[in-house]
């Protein structure tokens, strides 16, 4: 971003976030409020979905269901988050094939 | 708040399985919050239909008075109450959509919740001008009645700042204007604000700076100088209105600091914490949720009230009121008083004294 356009485009979004959003103080979702930066292992991973800025959440996130049904929360652009992620849709593409 | 289990991660000897074996440390997991937003979704559209009621009655009022008046002459206060009343009035037509989207989902398409979002965007932010406007007009009125002051300024001048209090707000509402969305989410459909992911955190931080500034300091800043000094001077000032003049004060200041300050400070708050990147455990992102909701909806209500303590407080306001109820809109002639009055009258402009010979009514 240029340097000059920065401060302009500040000044333009500043008092919006005085104001209340249409409808609500703000957007309650479901979020992360953080990532986990160490790696997940694959095995304890049975589904996922992402939660990202456009759901309305600050920490952009993929949300992992482990076997015992927790959900945790990992970094979207993390190479070993893609891995688990092609495995899942593979697994999951194998099974619904299974099923048909 | 608490009442959702926040399963808290044990690493208890009993767990023979990988997903508690691998890791020593609480992992970061989804935080659920089931029962704020249950009071949210009640709490909201009650709140927002309330003062969309309150506001369009209220502010109604107003106008329908101004437009069977049919003052021309104005002072500076009474323009500003006027726009006032209009911001407010605009701001009331769009709640019902916003609990209508809050209690359905939002069901009218893009286009729409741009147009309702800008729109209730710039409202908000005309009226807050506004009200800075109207206290700095109060002071310059009362500086203006005492013997030594300037001359009167002219209502082309309040007019050109109300223009501009617009063209700002309509600035500020870019955004809203821009980055409104219909998005869906888990089957529900909501509009919101979203802005583009590109922004850098540099970004962020210039506007949340600006935001403090513009947002927060300077209106309170502009409210509390003029009303502090109107009240100096009211309370060096002698006479019967001194004391109506100062009631009116320091119903004004108690309203805003009631009604707006906790949520400006809460969203201070959260400025910060987003500023800083800052971890919140569930629960205390809970309770910020919480905190933000229900001082929203205060600084809602603020804008409802504002007729209430802005325009109904104002004696001549009741006058025309009354001429208005009574003669179906009928003004009867040009008002002796349409200007501000020139002799030292403290509580002059908004609330010039009582004509007790126009209450006939009782």
């Amino acid at each position: 971003m240029a340097p000059r356009v920065a401060p302009l485009l500040a000044l333009g979004l500043l008092l919006l976030w005085t104001s209340p959003a249409l409808g609500s103080a703000n957007d309650i979702e479901d979020c992360c409020l953080s990532v986990t930066q160490r790696p997940i292992p694959r095995n304890i991973v049975r589904d996922f979905r992402y939660l990202l800025i456009k759901d309305g959440c600050r920490v952009p996130a993929v949300v992992f269901t482990t076997l015992r049904g927790r959900q945790l929360c990992a970094p979207p652009d993390q190479p070993w988050v893609d891995r688990i992620i092609r495995r899942l849709q593979k697994t999951s593409a194998k099974s619904k094939r299974q099923s048909s | 708040m608490g009442t959702e289990p926040t399963e808290q991660i044990s690493w208890g000897p009993y767990s023979g399985d990988d997903e508690e074996t691998y890791s020593a440390e609480p992992l970061p997991e989804l935080c659920y919050k089931t029962d704020v937003q249950a009071f949210s979704r009640a709490f909201q559209p009650s709140v927002s239909l309330t003062v969309a009621a309150l506001g369009m009655a209220g502010n109604g009022l107003v106008l329908a008075t101004h437009l069977a008046a049919r003052r021309s002459a104005r002072s500076p206060t009474s323009i500003h109450l006027l726009q006032l009343a209009v911001a407010d009035l605009l701001l009331a037509l769009t709640l019902p959509f916003a609990a209508a989207g809050a209690l359905q989902g939002w069901s009218l398409g893009s286009f729409t919740c741009r147009a309702i979002s800008g729109l209730y965007s710039a409202s908000f932010h005309a009226g807050f001008l506004f009200l800075a406007c109207i206290s700095a007009d109060r002071y310059v009125a009362i500086v203006r009645a005492l013997p030594a002051g300037p001359r009167p300024s002219t209502p082309g001048r309040a007019h050109l700042v109300s223009v501009i209090v617009w063209l700002l707000s309509l600035l500020l509402a870019l955004p809203a204007l821009l980055f409104s969305r219909d998005g869906q989410r888990e089957g529900q459909r909501r509009c919101r604000l979203i802005f583009p992911e590109g922004l850098t955190q540099s970004v962020k931080g210039a506007s949340a700076v600006a935001q403090v500034i513009l947002g927060f300091a300077l209106p309170l800043g502009v409210m509390a100088a003029c009303y502090a000094l109107l009240g100096r001077t009211l309370l060096a000032a002698r006479g019967p209105e001194r004391r109506r003049a100062l009631r009116v004060v320091v119903a004004l200041v108690a309203a805003f600091v009631v009604l707006q300050l906790p949520y400006s400070l809460a969203l201070l708050l959260d400025t910060a914490d987003l500023l800083a990147a800052r971890e919140r455990s569930c629960l205390a992102s809970k309770r910020k949720d919480l905190a933000l909701l229900v001082t929203g909806g205060l600084a809602l209500a603020r804008c409802g009230l504002n007729p209430v303590l802005y325009a109904f407080l104002g004696l001549r306001f009741r006058q025309d009121l009354r001429r208005l109820l009574r003669g179906g809109g009928c003004s009867p002639g040009p008002h002796p008083r349409g200007r501000c009055p020139r002799r030292p009258r403290l509580s002059s402009c908004s609330a010039p004294t009582e004509n007790h010979s126009l209450s006939r009514d009782h």
